[in-house]
């Protein structure tokens, strides 16, 4: 079947966090990674990126479930698998092998009271069972020559190195099984901004080198600008705009990504004023009645409280989607 | 974009290695060198208590028992730290003493010296409460791990039952384990540490008859104190299983038992082992009135008698050994715990 | 509240509560604990529910009245070992630098030397017997270890927005103390508080099984005492023997509940969620088109 080579697909994903008012984290989400691609996602805090990406993981727990929507995974030799139908010792062997996570805040993802060599030890006990010692001990500095850390390093406990090289020994780990895809959960975010362009630098030579697919999920868009190849920006739930990352940084469709980036200074652009966005999310607990962005929104009009804006492609590109009533086709 | 690795990085990695716990070990011990002569000063105030002249109150319990020798009186003096001279004499003739183990003389199984009726039972003790707490610890650690483990379960909803069996007096249990296991149905000894015509020596019957009647001794230290450990393990694995390591851990679809042991047991387990004080402390006590129950022959036993005796140079000495004894035992934890969690071998 | 879906909550408030009643109005309603009578050694019968002792008296009796002074000297234990450990951890931590590291060893060695045998000698030696003095002895060797966990709760709060700003703006430091740390410290000394309960009754009756407690006192461990001197068990009279250590087990467990539950509601990586069967819901309906 022709088409682009998807590698994910998500279809009308929900999450919902189970309580006396069941909070509904994720609604009616889908979205499309194809092979070799970045995707992005950008939103701020409680828009349910995260929780998102664990669906797409399959590493919910409770109080969050999966209320709706199914998760497949298309591998380079073809096979799609449904990922919501695996469980138990299946679920555990398709872990890493294809999809792999690195986790925010690298240091509390890394066991404190193990070595880093041990670790590494440990997927490959649990994944390779023919690897033996010496031949696991070898991967493993390989790996880590592979994230310029040195190989002698594995002797090493977790506080015994620095924030950036506990990150790239995450990333290295996250690559042991070579994996097809990686699903990036704010990895630079507790790092210096120096610290923060060598392990994006890095990511960025990696992909090239092993060729993975990546969704990076972050709250700060200027990252993805330059680095996605798709962008998804996420509002209380849902995804408000989907489009290819050049041209959300030049000009965005939906008002929510346009007040985005107006938000931060662009280093080489010209000076103008920058502007917060005045008001709140709203309350993921209670059902939303028209546009949840409406309340902020400095260009809404009549249709916008009342009647939910769809996500559709903005008049003339089909690669271009947006949820709202202003750049949407009609409603 | 190679991490620099200069020269001296390997040695100078290597020399921080070893000088760190070196010097985590001499904190610890400095620890407990103050903690020990904290209580051997302790001690040195506790004649004082005494109401009245504590060597002739002591003089005149001896006398009940048969005629204290003519220089007795100086005798515990010196090492009651209650001589002549300013209380700093008084101390340093106190400390000499101690030092050569005079730990002056019994006064109800006069004219036995403190220091033999000591050693004579201070290893019963030692062995009957160190292998119970070692069972205790790690059957009580066992079951929180798969408590916590299997938290929300029907096994989890047990753990509350074990209050009950922590809240109960250690003697209380001890005389109804001996009321249903001696006597309604006469399967354990009593009493005693060992049968009365057996001889006493490194000889089979002799060990199999202590054996069989330390069970129901250790058995009450266990069934009391395992609730302890096993609701803070519980406890503590829940509250781990939630880290963000132990996340990552399943993530990575590591096998269910080394997330469970390696990554979430392993660290929920260093608090248990750091409150060991605490909980060592709890143990000592009950099985000290625990013996009497059981007429086991242990220090407990003997402070006991000392206690209804008033013999107070006993009383100092078991309570000096008791307190040492502990203290060691703390030490070696500490150490076990250094061990342990590599992240206190930096300084 | 919420928090009183809990079934052990409600369980350990139950049996506390139901103690305290006992200790409070129990004694109007029992007959008079001491009063000797012809029918010795009587098990459980209409007129005595729990039997009598070797001296004719009624063991509910005797078990309702010693309710209050043991509840009195536990209550009082816990709560002046509770004291001194909030001026002593609360206090270290709080002030830091010298004082601090003091304080700190002060309670860690007090915390290492075992606690009976130091409370037994005390005890035989002054010949502490009477409530008061049993009270100060177990509350001054106790406090050691409540002190040490308020310390390091101490540390983490005081370099919290809320305290910096008090000191930032003047206040002084023993309002800080009292008006900002103590109150958000609160669940956790309730929670030292309850610890402190517990092992003062435990220990109590320690000392009233090994004679170390005034015979005229009525208390749960007098009981015991009572009871063992007389070779209750072993004579098969267990009504003497089992209600007196069943209660103090009883009354620690209901406080070990509502600690338990304390710690689960205060601290939300314990919360338990029960796992819940994945349900495939259709997908959610388009939203609605006016």
């Amino acid at each position: 079947m022709s088409g682009p080579d998807v590698i994910l697909r998500a279809e009308h994903v929900s999450v919902e966090y189970a309580g006396r008012r069941p909070t509904r984290a994720v609604r009616d989400v889908s979205l499309e990674l194809r092979r070799g691609e970045v995707l992005g996602i950008a939103g701020e805090s409680g828009c349910g990126k995260t929780t998102l990406a664990y669906a797409l993981a399959r590493l919910l727990r409770p109080p969050a479930q999966m209320t709706g929507g199914t998760v497949t995974f298309t591998s380079a030799d073809g096979q799609s698998v449904d990922l919501s139908a695996l469980s138990g010792e299946q679920l555990r062997r398709f872990r890493w092998a294809k999809v792999s996570v690195v986790f925010q805040s690298a240091m509390n993802s890394l066991n404190p009271v193990t070595t880093i060599g041990r670790q590494f030890g440990d997927i490959f006990a649990a994944h390779r069972p023919d690897m033996d010692h010496a031949a696991r001990e070898r991967r493993a500095r390989e790996l880590l020559t592979l994230v310029n850390i040195d190989p002698e390093r594995t002797v090493c406990y977790p506080h015994e190195l620095s924030g950036g090289m506990r990150q790239r020994v995450v990333i290295a780990m996250a690559l042991a099984l070579g994996p097809e895809l990686v699903i990036m959960d704010e990895p630079t975010t507790a790092l210096d901004v120096l610290v923060q362009r060598e392990i994006l630098d890095e990511i960025e030579r990696l992909r090239e080198q092993l060729g993975f697919s990546v969704i990076f999920i972050t709250h700060d868009l200027s990252l993805l600008l330059e680095l996605s190849d798709r962008l998804v920006i996420m509002y209380a739930g849902q995804i408000v705009e989907s489009a290819p990352g050049e041209l959300v940084g030049k000009e965005a469709a939906h008002p929510y990504t346009q007040a985005l980036l107006g938000s931060f200074p662009d280093m080489r652009g010209d000076r103008r004023n920058l502007h917060g966005i005045a008001g709140s999310p709203p309350d993921l607990r209670a059902d939303q009645v028209g546009c949840p962005f409406a309340p902020r929104c400095e260009q809404v009009f009549e249709p916008c409280r009342s009647v939910a804006p769809r996500l559709l492609p903005v008049p003339g590109r089909a690669d271009w989607l947006a949820a709202c009533h202003k750049t949407g086709g009609p409603a | 974009m190679t991490t620099p690795k200069s020269p001296g990085w390997a040695r100078a990695r290597r020399g921080t290695r070893l000088r760190s716990p070196v010097r985590y070990l001499a904190r610890k011990l400095g620890f407990y060198l103050v903690a020990a002569w904290v209580a051997l000063t302790v001690n040195f105030f506790l004649p004082r208590l005494i109401p009245g002249n504590p060597i002739e109150v002591i003089l005149g319990h001896m006398a009940h028992f048969g005629t204290p020798p003519p220089d007795e009186a100086q005798v515990l003096s010196r090492i009651l730290g209650l001589g002549n001279g300013s209380i700093f004499e008084q101390y340093w003739q106190y400390l000499d003493g101690l030092a050569h183990f005079r730990l002056g003389t019994s006064v109800y199984e006069f004219p036995v010296p403190v220091a033999t009726l000591i050693r004579q039972s201070i290893l019963w003790t030692v062995i009957l409460v160190g292998t119970a707490t070692v069972i205790s610890f790690a059957v009580g650690i066992g079951l929180g791990v798969l408590a916590g483990w299997k938290r929300g379960t029907w096994l989890d909803n047990l753990v509350p039952a074990t209050t009950l069996l922590t809240a109960m007096p250690y003697f209380w249990m001890a005389l109804l384990l001996v009321y249903l296991f001696a006597q309604l149905i006469p399967a354990l000894p009593a009493s005693g540490g060992y049968g009365l015509t057996d001889n006493v020596g490194f000889n089979w019957p002799f060990i199999a008859s202590a054996i069989q009647h330390s069970i129901l001794p250790a058995a009450t230290i266990v069934i009391s104190s395992v609730g302890g450990w096993l609701l803070g393990m519980r406890n503590m694995m829940v509250a781990t299983l939630s880290d963000d390591f132990v996340v990552a851990a399943e993530a990575k679809g590591l096998k269910p038992r080394r997330v469970m042991l390696g990554y979430a047991a392993r660290n929920a387990v260093l608090p248990s082992v750091s409150g060991f004080a605490i909980s060592l402390g709890f143990v000592v006590s009950g099985s000290i009135v625990m013996e009497q129950v059981f007429n086991y022959p242990g220090i407990g036993n003997v402070l006991f008698q000392a206690v209804n005796n008033d013999d107070y140079p006993l009383m100092q000495g078991i309570f000096l050994v008791i307190t040492l004894t502990v203290l060691g035992a703390n030490l070696l934890v500490d150490l076990l715990y250094g061990l342990i969690d590599p992240r206190t071998r930096i300084g | 509240m919420s928090a009183f879906r809990s079934w052990r909550l409600r369980a350990g408030v139950a049996i506390t509560g139901f103690f305290v009643l006992l200790a409070v109005i129990g004694p109007f309603f029992a007959s008079n604990p001491n009063g000797f009578s012809r029918a010795e050694w009587q098990p459980p019968s209409a007129a005595h529910w729990l039997g009598t002792t070797q001296l004719g008296q009624d063991v509910l009796a005797q078990l309702v009245a010693g309710t209050r002074t043991t509840l009195e000297i536990g209550a009082g234990a816990g709560l002046l070992a509770t004291v001194i450990s909030i001026v002593i951890g609360i206090g270290g931590g709080y002030l830091g630098g010298l004082a601090d590291e003091l304080l700190s060893l002060l309670s860690n060695v007090v915390l290492v030397i075992p606690a009976l045998p130091l409370i037994i000698v005390i005890a035989s030696f002054v010949h502490a017997t009477g409530v008061w003095p049993t009270v100060a002895v177990i509350a001054f060797v106790s406090w050691a270890a409540s002190a040490r966990v308020l310390r390091a709760q101490t540390l983490s709060v005081r370099n919290r927005e809320y305290v910096l700003s008090a000191r930032a703006s003047g206040e002084r430091g023993w309002r800080i103390v009292f008006f900002e740390i103590l109150p958000n410290e609160l669940p956790i000394i309730i929670s030292q508080f309850i610890f402190s309960v517990i092992f003062a009754i435990l220990t109590q009756a320690g000392l009233a099984f090994l004679g170390l407690a005034s015979p005229e006192q009525l208390t749960w461990g007098n009981m015991l005492y009572f009871a063992q001197n007389d070779e209750a068990l072993s004579s098969g009279a267990w009504w003497w023997f089992v209600p007196p250590g069943l209660c103090i087990a009883l009354f620690g467990m209901g406080l070990a509940l509502i600690n338990f539950s304390l710690d689960e509601i205060l601290n939300p990586r314990l919360k338990i969620y029960r796992p819940v069967k994945s349900r495939k819901l259709a997908p959610e309906p388009a939203e609605a088109v006016s």
